[in-house]
């Protein structure tokens, strides 16, 4: 009965809401953050605190329609975003006569990315998994060294063109080059505006004590931009550590060494089936031995983790009411199945073994340095490309694996 | 629509009737037929998103519409092509409406024909306005609606081309539907064909803004929607198989409407997994390996979208055909009067 009412009252909701309302764009509060930090805390923002920081995010970055970012003293912003695929991507969908287009994002990314880039755009609850929460600056598939190492242009660009198998995130390899670097820009953009406010809520939860308290003494409606710039100077320095990274980010690339000779052979697989199984890789405690993902792990990724605890599941209501996706159980790849989210070359899976998945159970390989003793049980490259010979093999041949006889025979045996 | 007599299982034929003139239903045929297209070139423009890819309005980039230079938007942007395609094709759709008021003033003497065909008009004008609208506002809600008014246009011009035909003339209402269950079947069906066809225009036009809730209420709608629509087309079919129906049209109309109903379900689900990968009950299975990877604005999805949009508009024809003819046959009334005015027109 309750559900019948819920839906009655959606449906009433949706005819009403239909005409007005729903073409307004403005960048969407991180409310889940901002109550997770207040649990926290033990600290509730007063209105005009919470207002300040989408005050000072708009003034520095703009909005849906004009985006823009601020100059800083110590970090090149320019050479981090475009401001002209900014705009090429931001406002409303459209062209002109010689087919260059804008509103690139809204048309292509913001049904299931949102406006905001926070990953609940208008289809974001049908989509398993999510789509991604840009907000945070993490990304899965990286090229980059270190899980909080945000992804070159090229690793997102990467992305965009080959979409995501076996997820809602499609392959946009038909679009113009520039509006693929429009997407890439505006991506950027999110994650590093989502990561400041972030910032800004951490900033007001862990200072102002007293609703009376503000992170800035101005009156954003009537002072000057130039009054405004300097009040908010010394807060810039949150955007320079954010920001940073990303321009850091092509000289924390790891390249990932040529496939040595014969690393796809028997002998290969058959190492790489040992490595796997064994208590150093330990891919088998989550993927199982055959790769099928049948082990029994309950484990969320990182985005969920912030709003969601495991042990304490009635909590995520007050987060579910905020605008928070249902929480969802991060489910191991079947191996067998040959669907690999991050690319399925064998370069991809290095990558993906050797970076781990950041946000996600999957670690990083532990890998032993050039100079390590023999002593040392940690992986070398070499032991890498083993376990990419398994996991393709898998991949290629998972009927014959689930069969047993052959995984023992072909594989090990040889 | 059909030109020859029908053939009947219950009821009476009337003679052939001298005085009738057939050029308001060809006419009537002819905005029937360049409608459909319309409404193809039309969901491919919400397909591509290319509602905006010219952003002026009535005219095209500056241009008169209908001197815009050909080599630009033949060899132009794909986005560029669909649209001023779209403004050309419902311009013909608008000029051949104008001819149908003409036609039909001149060669049927029937009053409520006329207002039909002048309404016909005013609705055609209303939906240029509407896609006007939407262009020169860049609102995408009226879209939506753009969207909707379209396959009620066309169902409007199947029903003239029903009312216009030599059939409609020569049958007699007849009494085998005495507890009007064909006629609540069939007005059901074509009206959950049109909340269904509003529904898939609010889903193919969500507005980004557009909260989770309103996008999962849409989507269950259109789901329930689909399945009463598959009851009741079943039980339709069923009846019209089982029993005397009134005219053999019924029953092959029937049969056509429920294959269309199954198609568009088919559609339904293939659109879904075109644009949003298979859904969570089924995304731990090795079925997903089927469809693994989605590719924007391809071929197949594209297609498939714009066909599930088109076919939709079809099956609301059918409906709207089948139960044009029902009320025509079981619903009794005009026939008196038109008789009189073909007799006066003939005399």
């Amino acid at each position: 009965m309750r559900k019948a009412t819920e839906f009655g009252v959606g449906l009433t909701l949706l005819l009403v809401a239909g005409g007005c309302g729903m073409s307004r764009y403005e960048f969407e509060p991180n409310r889940v953050y901002l109550r997770a930090q207040e649990n926290i805390t033990r600290v509730e923002l007063s209105p005009v605190q919470r207002q300040d920081i989408q005050d000072i995010l708009a003034f520095w970055f703009g909005t849906p329609d004009e985006p823009r970012f601020p100059a800083l003293a110590d970090v090149p912003m320019d050479e981090i975003l475009d401001l002209e695929l900014l705009q090429a991507a931001a406002g409303p969908v459209g062209s002109e006569e010689d087919g260059t287009n804008f509103g690139v994002y809204r048309r292509n990314c913001a049904v299931c990315h949102g406006i905001t880039g926070d990953g609940i755009g208008p289809a974001g609850a049908f989509l398993n998994p999510y789509a991604r929460d840009f907000r945070r600056g993490l990304f899965k598939y990286t090229s980059t060294l270190g899980p909080m190492t945000p992804p070159t242009d090229q690793d997102l660009r990467l992305l965009l063109e080959r979409g995501m198998p076996g997820t809602s995130m499609p392959s946009y390899q038909l679009l113009a080059d520039r509006d693929l670097d429009a997407l890439v820009q505006y991506v950027k953009y999110l994650a590093i505006r989502g990561s400041v406010e972030r910032a800004l809520i951490v900033e007001s939860v862990d200072h102002l004590r007293d609703a009376d308290d503000r992170l800035v003494d101005v009156d954003f409606d009537r002072d000057s931009p130039e009054r405004i710039a300097a009040a908010l100077a010394e807060l810039t320095p949150l955007i320079s550590f954010l920001a940073r990274p990303w321009l850091d980010a092509p000289s924390r690339v790891v390249e990932v060494p040529p496939r040595p000779e014969g690393w796809d052979s028997s002998e290969a697989v058959a190492r790489g089936r040992e490595l796997f199984a064994g208590q150093v890789a330990n891919c088998a405690t989550c993927h199982g031995d055959d790769g099928r993902g049948d082990v029994d792990t309950v484990d969320y990724d990182d985005w969920t983790k912030e709003y969601f605890d495991p042990q304490n599941p009635r909590r995520v209501h007050e987060y579910l009411a905020l605008g928070a996706l249902k929480p969802r159980e991060m489910v191991t790849r079947n191996l067998q199945w040959g669907i690999f989210r991050g690319g399925s070359e064998p370069e991809d899976v290095y990558q993906r073994i050797f970076h781990g998945i950041p946000g996600t159970p999957m670690p990083a390989a532990p890998i032993k340095d050039a100079d390590a003793p023999a002593t040392d049980l940690r992986l070398t490259t070499d032991d890498l490309w083993d376990l990419v010979a398994y996991v393709l093999f898998l991949s290629s041949s998972g009927d014959l694996v689930a069969n047993g006889s052959v995984a023992s025979s072909n594989v090990s045996g040889q | 629509m059909s030109e020859k007599e029908p053939r009947v299982e219950t009821g009476e034929v009337k003679p052939s009737i001298d005085g009738y003139r057939p050029w308001p239903h060809r006419w009537a045929l002819l905005v029937a037929w360049t409608t459909f297209p319309l409404i193809w070139v039309g969901g491919l423009v919400t397909t591509y998103d290319a509602g905006m890819a010219v952003p002026d309005w009535p005219g095209t980039f500056g241009y008169n519409l209908f001197l815009y230079p050909w080599q630009t938007w033949l060899f132009g942007p794909w986005d560029l092509f669909l649209e001023h395609k779209h403004r050309l094709l419902a311009s013909l759709v608008g000029f051949l409406t104008i001819g149908l008021v003409i036609v039909v003033y001149r060669q049927d003497q029937r009053p409520w024909m006329r207002h039909m065909a002048v309404v016909a008009l005013i609705a055609v004008i209303a939906q240029g306005v509407l896609g006007g609208a939407r262009v020169l506002l860049v609102e995408r809600q009226l879209a939506m609606v753009h969207g909707s008014v379209g396959p009620a246009f066309f169902a409007y011009c199947v029903a003239l081309c029903v009312v216009t035909s030599r059939w409609w003339y020569q049958r007699k209402a007849v009494t085998g539907d005495p507890n009007g269950f064909q006629r609540v079947s069939v007005l059901s069906v074509a009206f959950l064909a049109y909340i269904q066809l509003v529904l898939g225009a609010l889903l193919r036009h969500v507005p980004e803004a557009a909260s989770t809730m309103y996008f999962e209420v849409a989507v269950w709608t259109h789901l329930v929607g689909a399945g009463l629509l598959l009851s009741i087309a079943s039980i339709l079919a069923i009846l019209m198989f089982r029993g005397p129906v009134g005219d053999s049209s019924f029953r092959w109309l029937s049969y056509v409407l429920f294959l269309l109903v199954c198609v568009q379900i088919a559609f339904g689900c293939a659109t879904w997994v075109m644009k949003y990968h298979w859904p969570t009950f089924v995304v731990q299975s090795s079925i997903t390996r089927i469809y693994a990877l989605i590719e924007a604005q391809g071929m197949l999805q594209s297609t498939v979208a714009t066909a599930h949009a088109a076919n939709g508009s079809l099956l609301l024809g059918v409906a709207v055909m089948l139960a044009v003819r029902v009320l025509r046959v079981h619903g009794g009334g005009l026939e008196t009067k038109e008789m009189a005015a073909v007799a006066a027109s003939s005399g």
